[in-house]
């Protein structure tokens, strides 16, 4: 049988295609032993994304803390997830406030999610009920966790220091966010959510020690209400990251980056910036990537 | 005068008529410039010759047609203007949802036809990701506002008497509008959450832009991208969409069923798409002159292009007088549809489109094409914005040829996702491949295309069209261009 030369190179063209899409994949997975955290330029919110792997080929966790307002988190997620990998392990809201949840309903709608962590604080809005109503007809795991529980994979852990009952039944929402502080032999970094000088005090007062950290996501976007001295002596952080975009709150408050400044920490700001990302190499050395 | 003749003459005066009364010449204004353009065209009827002076004769009579226009954009004003809302009154409305309401991070937006004392359409902002439908029986509670004033004629065009901003609404029933509406918003949201779901969301944005006009998940840095590459019309639905959809009914359909047949289907899929995009302008603009290019081609009779541009003119600005000057869509689809009408042959001419053929990407087809549309709306967009992308020739060039199969596809992607996702992943993956050419090209004249900021007045805008009408009498008057053919 005498086949034709143009099927011969259709063929040849449909390999070099998926060896190359395989290759394309294989490569962009990064190495095994990476620790990636991507701070996405989500626009006025909090949307950050962990990539947590330890010589573990092909079973990565994708982790993301809070996920902006609206579907601009899409077009960031494939820009560190790749358009093709359509799983997250988990998500977390630090607490049910627009600009930190909004962004989770596409990202359910076009997902698969392992399981949601929140502070067991309801929201009012209509789209936290439409979130949850998502959840809830997809059957995922909604998980509330508070001050004192922590989240363990391989050697990385997520020390859950806030919120206190007190705060979570508090008037101000920010207040009831969800703190955590990851740990890991590669990388420190504190989340704050939107928390306020109020819950900063406590975490002093009970866990000062447990602040420290190399990456601080300074809280609430850099508001003139948080972020007070000796809660950025605590932590005493190399890298300060603030995720924001423009606003009419006056966030970031000058106030706070001249403090982090003075210091000697770096800050890095979304709206400038874009998104950041910051990686660990081979010998645990910590990069970070602007966009811009 | 013939009878089509007569017939676009006296249309055009309507459409001068509705003009005059949209920038504020008053009813009195318009008979004194009727009586006066009466006078002068018999005035030079009676100085013409014999050959001549019919036609000036029929026009002095055709030209009364501008206080109907006049009469009807007044009716229809009176119309709006008889609307009466109490503004500035913290209040709860009830209504009915007669929009797909739209969603995004700040809020849901949707009109509401209000009943009761207030009666009237209402423009209703609540919070984001609100549960409502079209169709929906609701009640609103809010403070009613008066439309702002440098939005006035856009409320007017889209018969909007009020704002709602930040409503609280509550939903008393559902299913309360047209089944077939519902059944279009229904599809067009699917269409698109199948888009998003299947494809990168920048590709997913673009092809939603392109097939269904939906700009709203395109982000900034691509707009920015688009404009400066002279694509935006990408996503701006306009009759290249209609064009292709009548293209693919007829290569579908050809042969399989009998032509009476055919041309309903078409009629049903065209209307039906009209409606699912928001009856944007050029869609609607598009869609009616599809139509009567259908009918001509079953019913046998010849069908003059330039009289079928009008009647689409007449039956929309009819419906809605206030489009003709504050509905861009609306102005620009029209001028450029008259650029390829009248300029896209001389560029072919140029080209020696005829003896060499399209050549590469069709490249000829595209230039000409491209070029012609872009002289129709040139003074327009110099006028509006100034800028002018100096390279969007090329980047055209480079889009167009793949732009039916990219809507070929993106129809298939949209239909399977009803289907199977297994088919629509298949179908998605081709699809990717074409849009990522697209996008390359796009961000690549963005990058490289200069664009020249040449802003014109109203009075330049006017000079300009008028000196593009004298150049293109000028190049063709050695054709047709004699009393006789106006006749």
């Amino acid at each position: 049988m005498r086949v034709s030369y143009k099927v011969i190179i259709f063929i040849l063209g449909l390999f070099l295609v998926v060896d190359f899409t395989v290759w394309f994949y294989l490569i962009s997975r990064g190495h095994p032993n990476d620790l990636i955290v991507s701070v996405l330029d989500v626009g006025q919110g909090d949307g950050i994304f962990m990539k947590i792997s330890h010589n573990t080929p092909f079973r990565d966790v994708d982790i993301m803390i809070d996920g902006g307002k609206g579907g601009l988190v899409l077009n960031e997620l494939e820009e560190v997830l790749g358009f093709y990998d359509r799983y997250i392990d988990l998500l977390v809201i630090t607490h049910p406030h627009l600009d930190h949840f909004g962004g989770f309903i596409d990202v359910l709608n076009f997902y698969k999610v392992g399981g949601v962590i929140y502070n067991g604080r309801e929201g009012t809005s209509a789209a936290w009920k439409k979130l949850k109503n998502i959840i809830e007809e997809k059957g995922i795991p909604l998980i509330a966790l508070h001050e004192r529980d922590s989240i363990h994979y391989e050697k990385s852990v997520f020390d859950i220091l806030a919120p206190h009952k007190h705060f979570l039944r508090g008037k101000d929402v920010n207040d009831s966010s969800l703190v955590m502080n990851f740990h890991d032999p590669r990388l420190t970094m504190l989340f704050t959510g939107d928390i306020t000088e109020r819950v900063e005090s406590r975490l002093l007062s009970i866990a000062s020690s447990s602040l420290h950290a190399t990456i601080l996501k300074v809280a609430h976007h850099g508001s003139l209400r948080s972020s007070i001295s000796s809660f950025i002596n605590a932590v005493n952080p190399r890298f300060a990251i603030i995720s924001v975009g423009k606003n009419s709150y006056g966030h970031p408050g000058n106030a706070v980056i001249e403090q982090l400044l003075m210091r000697n920490i770096d800050v890095l700001r979304t709206d400038l910036n874009g998104r950041i990302t910051i990686r660990t190499d081979k010998k645990n050395n910590v990069r970070i990537y602007k966009e811009r | 005068m013939r009878l089509h003749n007569a017939f676009f003459y006296s249309a055009l005066f309507f459409l001068v008529g509705i003009f005059l009364s949209s920038v504020g010449v008053s009813v009195l204004g318009i008979i004194i410039f009727t009586i006066c353009g009466a006078v002068t065209l018999l005035i030079r009827a009676f100085f013409a010759s014999r050959e001549k002076r019919s036609f000036f004769i029929y026009l002095a009579i055709f030209s009364f047609f501008a206080l109907f226009g006049a009469l009807r954009y007044e009716s229809v004003d009176d119309d709006y203007i008889r609307h009466k809302l109490s503004f500035g009154m913290e209040q709860v409305i009830e209504g009915r949802v007669i929009s797909n309401p739209y969603n995004n991070e700040k809020n849901t937006r949707f009109i509401v036809e209000a009943h009761g004392l207030d009666n009237g359409n209402m423009e209703v902002m609540a919070a984001p990701h609100e549960d409502i439908a079209y169709g929906d029986y609701v009640i609103i509670r809010g403070t009613v506002m008066k439309p702002p004033v440098f939005r006035e004629s856009f409320f007017k065009k889209e018969n909007i008497h009020g704002v709602v901003m930040h409503a609280s609404i509550s939903r008393i029933s559902s299913n309360n509008g047209s089944v077939f509406l519902s059944v279009l918003f229904t599809t067009h949201n699917r269409i698109i959450e199948t888009f998003y779901k299947i494809l990168p969301y920048k590709k997913a944005s673009l092809i939603s832009g392109i097939l269904l006009g939906e700009r709203g998940g395109i982000t900034d840095d691509f707009r920015e991208a688009l404009e400066k590459s002279g694509t935006m019309h990408l996503v701006a639905l306009s009759g290249y969409n209609i064009g292709i959809l009548v293209w693919a009914i007829e290569k579908l359909l050809r042969g399989m069923l009998k032509e009476r047949v055919r041309l309903l289907i078409s009629i049903i899929i065209i209307m039906g798409f009209i409606v699912m995009t928001g009856a944007e302008a050029s869609v609607v603009r598009a869609g009616i002159m599809a139509l009567l290019i259908m009918y001509s081609g079953y019913s046998e009779r010849i069908l003059n292009i330039r009289n079928a541009l009008m009647c689409a003119a007449l039956f929309m600005v009819w419906q809605n007088p206030y489009i003709l000057v504050f509905d861009r869509g609306f102005e620009l689809s029209f001028l450029a549809f008259c650029g390829i009408l009248y300029a896209e042959p001389l560029f072919k001419n140029l080209l020696k489109r005829e003896e060499r053929g399209a050549g590469f990407l069709s490249w000829r087809d595209h230039i000409s094409t491209t070029l012609a549309a872009q002289i129709g709306v040139l003074p327009l967009i110099m006028y509006m914005s100034g800028h002018v992308s100096l390279l969007s020739i090329f980047s055209n060039i480079f889009i167009l040829e793949a732009m039916p199969i990219i809507m070929g596809l993106g129809f298939m992607l949209g239909i399977t996702g009803f289907i199977a996702d297994f088919a629509s992943f298949i179908v998605g993956i081709l699809l990717n491949v074409f849009l990522e050419y697209i996008i390359r090209v796009i961000e690549f004249f963005a990058f490289y295309s200069p664009t020249l900021k040449l802003p014109l007045t109203f009075l330049g805008m006017c000079i300009l069209y008028a000196i593009l009408i004298g150049l293109y009498y000028r190049f063709t008057r050695h054709k047709d261009m004699t009393y006789a053919s106006l006749l």
